[in-house]
Formats: structure tokens, sequence, C-alpha cells
């Protein structure tokens, strides 16, 4: 019966080990996809960004081509430098802030990846310990029913 | 206006594509496994809790627990320390249940045993305290200091309860005393006045009382006495039973101490008669006119009887008192009668006459004797076989009358007292046996130079010849062989009828046995089967008489079965009977086969018991030597044909009355059996076998100086060989050599 007992202990032991395991693999894996994720981020902030130079650009050129049609100097006039320098201006906002919101996210995403391998570390190591507390408590039980391991 | 149109610039964008959920489930796997292995650790380890817990209640069962061991010293049971923790939770404190029990029942036992020992309560306490205190001290110092806790408690605890018990005890005690003292009182009260009223006593003078008088009239002291009995009762003391008893008693002796004091004068004058009378009365409750002047002249009268039968209606109790105290009284009538009686038979016997003695005056008489031999003390068989011889005159003062005193019959009649005494006391039973022996025959020899032989002095016939036999066997044999001879003749009959039944059953399995046999006892069958044994053996006829001793003594014993009593019988018979060539028989010289035709006798096997050949059996020598003294003898005569006598041939020697199992002589016989006559002496030859007892004398003298010679040479040798052994050891260190040479190893 004892030992039927210590079997008992080694296998949860071991099933706790491969929980652990199985939980360090699925962390690992979330943190693979983070990683991908900022990687995807960096090209959307690219785009975006070069879709918000084309549109600059693009004004600016039909400014410059209005102009020209009406007779202005794009350069001294002022209205169009307001304009022109309008659009410039909100261009830069609007660059930085989606810059910043990038920057923002793709610090989520690493820490989104480094909290997923410190969960899979976490678990193994909980099942580690859980594994141990197992077989020390079946030992300590072990040790209660066994003939001539008590104190005298 | 002027307007350019121009390709509107793609806004599309790619766009991160999220994480998707990586559980697996192996997570889930491996828990469910840890869950499972958990489950069974924990189902495994439940039933192993409970077989552990089970071991150690059955270790601790399974022990001897006691308080203290032989020496009594206490002991502390241990549990095994080999069993697991959890038989050992189990076990402990059971098994320290257990100890408090055991130490429970020594307190108990401890305390008892001073309970027993002390004389109160308090002493009791005392050494109780002293005893708990010495044997938690006695825990403390053997390692039992945590029992001793438990001990205090139990043994206080059995302390208190012994207390309470000797305390109550104690009190029962006190009052039961206190009971007894005043039920004491009132016995002896009424035992003084029974005694006074016996004597006719009416008053008691017992000082001055309230009332100035100093006499108590003894109504008044039996109503004392029941005033005391019923305060007994009133206070519960006594139970209304008891109570009754002590009233009757006091009612029952009185009354009896009364009729006492009535019949004394009666009793005196030994007047049966009136006393009769007065019981007569007490039973019918009336006195007969008849009777009325012998009660008077008593001072008796209707009132009395009325007295007597008014305290119980019982009258026959009161009857019965009076035929006790008549009892009494004609007992002494017949004492002194028979005082007379003796004094009469004394008077005879000092006359020396020889009268028809009756059975009671065969006691008298024994009493005569003791008066006057033993000073008064009674006389009995075993005295009169110490002390017959020693006292002079008493054989002569014990035989005058036709049967003999009692202590002297007790001796031949009680056939019993002997027997006994033979297993028990042999030696004194041999001692008596012959006092015994010497008594009858001085009886027998007195009593019928007296001519008193009649009736065999009042013995019984059996008692009478049994001492016949006993005195005629001491006298052949002597008084060595009493005891066996008595043993024989005094054989209790359960003894003879347990041989008589072994007997039969050896005989109903022999192979002749008659189904119908009628028999009680085997005795005729044995001789019936013996004399057709010996006729078909051809043994000598009267050797049958002989055998059948030896067949009774052997068919007795338990198992001897029918072969082997035949092969007892016939080594028996050879050694009895030897065949001769120089006895005659009847058949000598005749021819004849058969002394009768169709007779189971042969004389060919006519041995005989006389045969000079069993007189010097192994010695041929001697055989020859009387042959030939025999022959020398012969010489001196002829037949009547002139014929040389030859010894066995025409001659024959006849076994005379004389021969006995040692010695033969012979009368010399011709072949029809006539004697031969001396021509020189003109008588009868006789001839004995003791002309060899000077040749045996000569052979045993040789014999013994060739002992003598032997021994002789063997001391001569001794002393040679001590001389020489001295010679040698003074030879010096080379001497040894002829030591160790004479030395056999």
């Amino acid at each position: 019966m004892s030992w039927w007992m210590v079997a008992g202990a080694v296998v949860s032991a071991y099933g706790q080990i491969q929980a652990g395991k199985a939980k360090r693999a699925e962390a690992r894996a979330r943190a693979a996809q983070f990683e991908e994720q900022k990687k995807d981020a960096v090209v959307q902030t690219m785009q975006e960004h070069n879709i918000r130079l084309a549109n600059f650009k693009s004004m600016q050129n039909v400014n410059d081509s209005i102009a020209g049609v009406m007779g202005r100097d794009s350069g001294s006039d002022r209205s169009l430098q307001a304009i022109s320098k309008r659009a410039e201006t909100e261009f830069e906002t609007e660059d930085s802030r989606a810059r910043l919101q990038f920057l923002r996210e793709q610090s989520q995403r690493t820490m989104g990846a480094q909290f997923a391998i410190m969960q899979g570390k976490n678990a193994m190591r909980a099942a580690k310990i859980g594994a141990v507390s197992s077989l020390l408590s079946a030992g300590n039980s072990y040790s209660k029913i066994t003939p001539g391991t008590g104190k005298p | 206006m002027v307007e350019f149109l121009k390709a509107k610039t793609s806004t599309y964008v790619n766009k991160p594509m999220g994480v998707i959920d990586t559980r697996t489930g192996g997570a889930a796997v491996g828990e469910a496994l840890a869950r499972a292995g958990n489950q069974a650790q924990q189902m495994f380890y439940a039933d192993a809790v409970k077989n552990q817990k089970k071991l150690g209640q059955e270790s601790v069962n399974n022990m001897k627990v006691q308080a203290r061991d032989e020496s009594g010293a206490f002991v502390y049971a241990q549990v095994d320390q080999s069993l697991s923790q959890v038989a050992k939770e189990v076990a402990e404190p059971m098994l320290r249940q257990r100890v408090g029990e055991a130490l429970l029942v020594d307190a108990s036992n401890g305390l008892t045993k001073i309970r027993s020992e002390s004389l109160s309560a308090e002493d009791f306490e005392n050494k109780s305290k002293e005893y708990i205190k010495a044997n938690i001290a006695n825990l403390d110092a053997t390692g039992g200091g945590e029992y001793a806790g438990v001990y205090q408690s139990l043994a206080t605890k059995t302390m208190a309860q012994h207390l309470n018990h000797m305390v109550l005890a104690d009190a029962k005690k006190a009052k039961r005393i206190a009971v007894n003292n005043s039920l004491s009182s009132i016995t002896i009260g009424l035992e003084e006045a029974a005694a006074h009223l016996e004597r006719g006593v009416s008053f008691i003078t017992i000082g001055e009382l309230d009332d100035g008088n100093d006499e108590l009239r003894m109504d008044q002291v039996i109503s004392g006495l029941k005033l005391r009995a019923e305060q007994l009762f009133t206070n519960n003391d006594i139970e209304e039973p008891k109570y009754r008893a002590i009233i009757n008693e006091i009612e029952k002796t009185t009354n009896d101490s009364r009729i006492r004091h009535k019949t004394n004068p009666m009793s005196e004058n030994l007047d049966v008669n009136a006393i009769t009378i007065l019981e007569q009365s007490i039973r019918t409750g009336i006195i007969n006119k008849a009777d009325k002047e012998t009660l008077d002249s008593y001072g008796i009268n209707q009132d009395d009887i009325n007295n007597f039968t008014k305290i119980r209606v019982n009258t026959d109790y009161h009857a019965s008192k009076v035929a006790t105290i008549r009892s009494i009284v004609s007992s002494r009538v017949t004492v002194i009668a028979k005082g007379n009686g003796k004094l009469a038979l004394k008077n005879k016997l000092e006359g020396r006459i020889i009268h028809n003695m009756k059975p009671n005056e065969q006691i008298l008489y024994n009493e005569i004797l003791a008066e006057k031999y033993n000073g008064g003390k009674e006389i009995n068989a075993d005295w009169v076989l110490r002390n017959w011889e020693e006292k002079d005159g008493f054989l002569d003062d014990s035989l005058r009358g036709n049967k003999l005193p009692k202590a002297f019959e007790d001796v031949f009649n009680n056939a019993q007292f002997i027997t006994n005494l033979i297993s028990t006391e042999p030696a004194r039973a041999k001692a008596m046996l012959i006092s015994g022996t010497k008594l009858f025959a001085n009886i027998a020899y007195r009593q019928s130079l007296g001519g008193n032989t009649q009736n065999n002095f009042g013995l019984s016939d059996t008692s009478f010849s049994n001492w016949q036999r006993l005195k005629r066997l001491s006298e052949q044999f002597g008084d060595a062989s009493v005891l066996e001879s008595a043993q024989k003749i005094f054989a209790p009959k359960l003894g003879n009828q347990t041989l008589s039944n072994i007997r039969m059953t050896n005989v109903e399995n022999f192979s002749n046995f008659p189904d119908n046999y009628q028999g009680s006892t085997a005795n005729s069958f044995i001789n019936q089967w013996l004399r057709k044994y010996t006729a078909d053996q051809g043994m000598n006829p009267e050797a049958a008489s002989y055998l059948s001793t030896i067949a009774m003594h052997h068919s007795s014993i338990e198992g001897t079965d029918e072969s082997t009593l035949k092969q007892i019988l016939s080594d028996s018979y050879d050694n009895m009977y030897v065949k001769s060539s120089y006895i005659w028989n009847i058949g000598q010289g005749t021819g004849l086969k058969s002394p009768m035709l169709g007779s189971g006798y042969k004389f060919k096997s006519l041995s005989s018991r006389f045969a000079p050949e069993k007189y010097f059996q192994g010695n041929k020598e001697l055989l020859d030597k009387f042959i030939k003294e025999t022959q020398n003898q012969l010489s001196k005569s002829t037949l009547k044909t002139n014929e040389t006598l030859t010894i066995g041939e025409n001659v024959f020697l006849l076994p005379s009355r004389r021969s006995t199992n040692t010695q033969g002589e012979y009368m010399v016989v011709d072949s029809t059996g006539t004697p031969i006559i001396n021509k020189q002496t003109n008588n009868i030859f006789q001839i004995s076998t003791k002309v060899t007892d000077g040749l045996l004398l000569k052979e045993k003298r040789k014999e013994q100086e060739d002992r003598w010679d032997r021994a002789r040479r063997r001391r001569l040798s001794v002393i040679e060989s001590q001389t020489d052994a001295k010679k040698d050891l003074n030879d010096g260190f080379f001497g040894l050599g002829k030591i160790f040479g004479k030395t056999a190893f």
C-alpha cells in the first residue's frame, strides 16, 4: 500500500512538472506573437507616415500650381505662405503624435512579450516547487506509516 | 477657376495581427495528472493510516500490562518502538490508559490489604496516605513520573471509597456491638432469672429502688427483660422476628425453669413414676383423679398444670421437657441398676463360678477388669494384646466365664482391625499377631483344661477357625512367618473375590470351556481341565493334586491364557517329577504299556517325585555312588530263583512315606513290588540317599578348601607384588623401568 502511495506522489509531481512545461511553452508562444506585432507596427507606422507625407507634398504642389495659375508668388504671397505654413504645422503635429503613439504601443508590446516570458518561467518554477512539495509531503506521510521510523 | 485633378493617394496600411490564445491544453493535462497522482496518494495514505491505527490498537491489546514485576517494583509497559508514528499515536494513549488501569488495580489491592490490617478508619487513612505517597515517590524515582498524577488521582479516589465504607462499617459495628451487648445482658438476666426460678426464688434483692423497696418480684424481673427487648425493637435495632424470638425465649425458659423446680424433688427421689404422671398431666392438661395424690405429695395441683400450659399452647413441648427429665432420671436409675449388676457379676467372678455369660455381662466383665487392671480406664483389644502377659493375674481373671470379656472377644472377632494393621503398620501388626496367637493358645489350653470349650469361648466359628489355623501355622513355621500366614488367613473377602473374578475371566477363553457353565467360581472347571491335561500328557496321576495349587495361582493372574498355563504346569511337572530307571512302578517288568486297557495313563511316562536321579541331578558321580552302595548291599542276597539282584533290572526302589523333596528313602522290591528280604538280618532292604551324605560332605569340604587355597595364593601374590614394587623403587632411577615394565598398559 505504501509503495502505491509513493507512486501516486511521483505521478502527481510528474503531472505538475508537465503542466509547468506546458504553461512555459504557452508563454513563449505569446512572447513570440508580441515580437511579431512589434515588427508589424513598425511597418504600419512607416506606411501611415508616408501617406501623411505624400498628402502634404501633394497639397503643396497643388497650391504651388494654383498660385502659378493665379499669378501669385507662392514665396512671397503671405496668404499662400500662411496656408503652406499651416499645412506644414498640422502635418508635423500629426506625425509627431503618430510617432508618440507608435512608441507607446511598441513599448507596451515589448512589455507584453517580457511578461509572457516571465509568466512561463514562473509557471515552470511553480510547477517544480509544487512537484517537490508533493514529494516531500508524500515522504512525510510515508514516514508516518512506516514501521520503525517514529521517534522513540 | 482652373483646377488640376490628381490621382488619390493610397491610404491602406498594414496593421499588427494581434495576439492569439496560446493555451493548447498541455497544462490542463499535466494538472489532471498531478491531481490524479495526488488523489491516489491520499487514498493509499488513508488506507495505510487505517491499517497502522489498527496495528497500534492490536499491539496494545496484545501486551501484558501489569503494574509491578515479581519483585514488587513498578514496571512501565512501553509501546513497541518498531511501530510507525501513526500506530504509536494510537497505541500510546491506549497503553497509558491500560497502565493507569493496572495502577488502579495495584492501588486497590494495596489499599484493600491495608484496610484488612487497619483497626479503624483513621488508622486506614493514615496508612493509606503513607502508602500512596511512597508509591508516587517510587513512580517518580523509577521513571514512571508520567503516571504519578494518574496514580495519585485513582489511588486517592479508591482510598476515599474505602474510607467511606469503613466509616459506615465502624458506625454499624459500634451499633451492632451496642445491640449485642443489650441482647447479651438480656440473655444473662434470663439465665439468672431461670436459675432463681428453678430454685423456687420469688424475690431478689437489688438495692433500694425509687419506691423505697429493695426487692423485686421475679415477674417484675422477667417484665424488665421483656421491656428491654421491646426498646431494642422500638429503636429499630432488632427486627420483628428477632423480637418475637426473644420474648418467646424468655417465656419458654422461665416456664421450663418453673417446671424443673416442680420436678426437682421427683428427680432427687428418682421417682420416675411421678415424673411420668406429671408428663401425662401436662400433655392432657388435666390431672387424673388416680394420680392426684402422687402429684399432691410434690405440691403440684391443677393450677400449676394450667400455668405450665398457658404460656405456650403446644402442650407437647412442655411434656417433652418433662420427658427429657424423665429420661435423665431413668438413665440414672439404669446406671445405678447397672452398678448393682456389675457388683453382682464381680461377686460371681470372685467366687470363680463359670456361668452362662450374656453379651451385656461381657461388657460389664470388661469394666470390672478395667477397674482392677487399668485404673478404671476402658480396656480394648489393643490394650489386651499389649498387657495380657505383663499384668499378673490378668489372664486368670479374664478366663472365668464361659465367654471372653468384650475386649478379648474383639481381638479375635475383629479380623478387619488386623488386616488394616497389616497394611498400615506391618511391624506393629506382627507384634500384635504374635501376642494374639500366644493369647489364643493360652486361652485354648486353659479353657480346654477347665472343660470350658463349648461355643468356641463365644467366638464365631470363622474367627475361631482362623485363629486356630494361625496358631498351627505359627507353631509349624515359627513367629517369623506369622504376618504372611495372617495375610493369607485374614485376606479380605474382596481380595478373594477379585482373584476369583480374574480366574473366571481367564478360563472363559479356554478352548473347552463350556458355554453353559453353571459354577460361580472357576475352581471346578480348572480341576476338571487339569485332570484331563495331566492324563493327556501322561503325567503321574497324583501330579494333578500338586499341580492344582499352581494352576489356581497362575490362573488368577490377569492375562494368563491356556497355552501359558500349560507351559507353566509342564515346566513345574518336569521339575517335580523325574523319569527313573530305578523306581518301581506297577508296570515294571510286566511288559504292559498301560495299567489297564483304555486307561489314559501310561507306564512309560510314570515319573516319580522321589527318583534318585532327581536328588542327584547334575552329579552323576554321586548317583553312581548311591547305586553302587545299593548294589553292594543287594549282593548279600539273591532272588528266590537264585538270580543275582541287579538294581534297575530285576529289583527296584519303592519310595517310603518318609521321602521328602530333599531326601529319598526306599524299600528294595522285585518287579512284582514284593520287598526283598536281607537274608543276613532277615529284614527288608532299606536304603536312603543319605548314604551319599558323607561323600557330599567331603566334596563340599574339598570345594571349600579349594576356595581357601585360591584365596591364599591370591593374597601371597599380592604381598609378593608389593614387595617387588618396593624393591624396584629402591633400585634408583633405572629401577623405574622395571616398574613401567610391570605395568600393564
